[in-house]
């Protein structure tokens, strides 16, 4: 998706007319190519090459350098897989709402700007997202 | 302010504020209606934890890598995989 997102704005780069931030205009195209993407029909999924595994490739085995210690490791990493899992309960638009603003850390008008809705309406699909996720994820988050 | 007026008012707000909590961690929320929030939530133990849960959940969330951001160890061997097979150009 990162390729074809980054093809489709190096076409579309002549007709960027700087109204907008140029993050939030990527962000635009990456999320339409999204869209389109989900709404096309999976293709069949390829046969594994046997030759090219994962345990003996040494580029897949590279994994995110960290300081955290290996208990937290762990938790971060069942906190990751716990709000995988939650995400994708979420209705499409709240996901969305969800992942602009509090993952990639968009600004409310930026994000509404991304997907194409008013700020308010925005604003309640950002509200139900994380009433709704932080009910999945409430076993996660006691404590601290 | 009577027993029952003071009741009515906190069923009242019981009903509002959780619909704010998620402008009020943002910042965005006008003053008039952060004290009211906030004067709620110090009377009711039920919205000060659905609000500290929230709180909680976005500390968390913020200090996550973004999607965007995060490395993807087997799109990284294909592409490199398919550089390597690739002829050069002539």
């Amino acid at each position: 998706v990162a390729q074809e997102v980054f093809l489709r704005a190096w076409r579309a780069l002549p007709r960027f007319e700087e109204r907008a931030q140029l993050s939030t205009w990527l962000y635009r195209i990456a999320f339409n190519e999204a869209q389109r993407r989900l709404t096309k029909p999976a293709p069949p999924m390829a046969a594994p090459d046997p030759s090219s595994t994962d345990a003996e490739d040494p580029v897949a085995a590279i994994t995110e350098a960290t300081n955290l210690g290996p208990e937290a490791r762990a938790l971060d990493r069942e906190f990751e897989r716990a709000l995988d899992r939650a995400l994708s309960e979420l209705p499409s638009d709240w996901r969305t709402a969800v992942v602009l603003r509090d993952l990639e850390g968009l600004s409310t008008e930026e994000a509404a700007a991304v997907v194409g809705v008013r700020q308010a309406a925005f604003k309640s699909r950002l509200h139900r997202g994380r009433m709704q996720l932080r009910a999945l994820l409430e076993p996660y988050l006691e404590g601290g | 302010m009577s027993n029952m007026r003071q009741r009515a008012r906190a069923r009242r707000d019981h009903r509002w504020a959780p619909r704010r909590m998620s402008d009020y961690l943002d910042g965005e929320l006008a003053e008039r209606s952060r004290t009211r929030l906030e004067r709620h939530v110090r009377e009711c133990e039920e919205c000060r934890g659905v609000l500290r849960g929230l709180q909680r959940m976005l500390g968390k969330l913020r200090g996550m890598t973004p999607p965007s951001a995060r490395p993807d160890p087997r799109a990284m061997a294909a592409r490199v995989r398919d550089r390597l097979s690739q002829q050069p150009e002539s």
